[in-house]
């Protein structure tokens, strides 16, 4: 690279007006004699941090996995707790419904009870007044 | 947004967070850990980042906050909002012993950098963020970006330039 447009090069760097591509370029060809920038490129090239090889892809394999666990463990956990509420309201529901059979049956055993209790006063007393081989005059008490 | 659109156009800027993750948390395996959880968190609100005007912006400032939080809880920030980029210790396996000297005159050098310029330094000549980017994580404008930097190039190749002249005038 000519000298006048490396230290073109290397005013632009300084002026904050370089690309990310010319600052490759510049660091790529500076010489041993421009000691400061060598250093500088030096410096550089030893703290940049490599990113592992292939992270989006290797990082999206486990990203997709924890997903679907995720996802998996939601469904696990929404089916658990359905079941949970229809046993529930199952239980409630026989609860109710043994209450009304027997509210029923309490109806039942009171309507018998009426049926009896009328077939006592039905009962009816019969004094016999007179009595003979043709006829039976009696009087009856409800 | 389906999974597919996610992955090309949100989950593709993992290797570009990687940096600065790694250098907020100073540590690169945890850094992975955080960007993994940073994407879920992404996926998350993927309705929200469909219509979003600068999606890359959104994903930096979303993965900034996330590291912050974490140095947060840790106490590592003095005040609200600070925080430092690292050096991270051991990068190249194959540092030299030459390299670390010279690591440590330029490491003197940046500490000696007021802040914000030793950040987008960082940012800009060793993670290769463009000033968009710097922008949009320092939160200061494009132009103020480039100011910052020149001003600390400068600085640095002066003092480079000196300590090599001073070194050169003792050995010969």
């Amino acid at each position: 690279m000519k000298e006048e447009t490396m230290n073109k090069l290397i005013e632009k760097y300084k002026n904050g007006e370089t690309s990310l591509k010319e600052e490759e370029t510049l660091f790529n060809n500076v010489k041993e004699e421009q000691t400061g920038l060598k250093m500088l490129g030096d410096f550089i090239n030893n703290n940049q941090i490599d990113t592992p090889h292939n992270f989006n892809d290797t990082l999206w394999k486990s990203f997709d996995q924890k997903k679907s666990r995720n996802n998996s463990f939601k469904i696990g956990f929404f089916s658990a707790a359905a079941s949970i509420v229809l046993i529930v309201s199952l239980y409630v529901g026989n609860l109710n419904r043994n209450k009304l059979s027997n509210s029923e049956k309490q109806a039942l055993l009171n309507e018998a009870k009426n049926m009896f209790s009328d077939i006592e006063l039905t009962k009816t007393v019969h004094h016999i007044i007179l009595e003979s081989d043709l006829i039976v005059v009696y009087t009856k008490q409800e | 947004m389906n999974k597919n659109d996610f992955k090309v156009n949100i989950f593709s800027l993992s290797e570009g967070l990687f940096p600065l993750v790694a250098r907020l948390l100073g540590n690169k395996t945890k850094a992975e850990d955080a960007i993994q959880e940073i994407m879920i968190k992404l996926w998350e609100k993927r309705k929200q980042l469909e219509n979003h005007p600068n999606v890359k912006g959104f994903v930096f400032l979303t993965a900034r906050n996330y590291c912050l939080d974490i140095l947060r809880k840790k106490r590592v920030l003095v005040s609200d909002g600070e925080f430092h980029l690292n050096l991270l210790k051991g990068t190249k396996e194959e540092t030299q012993l030459e390299n670390n000297e010279l690591n440590e005159i330029i490491i003197e050098i940046l500490k000696n950098l007021p802040k914000q310029q030793r950040e987008i330094f960082i940012m800009r000549d060793l993670d290769g963020y463009d000033f968009t980017e710097i922008a949009i994580i320092m939160d200061i404008k494009i132009t103020h970006a480039r100011v910052l930097l020149s001003r600390a190039r400068k600085k640095i190749s002066a003092v480079l330039q000196e300590t090599y002249s001073y070194e050169r005038g003792n050995y010969e």
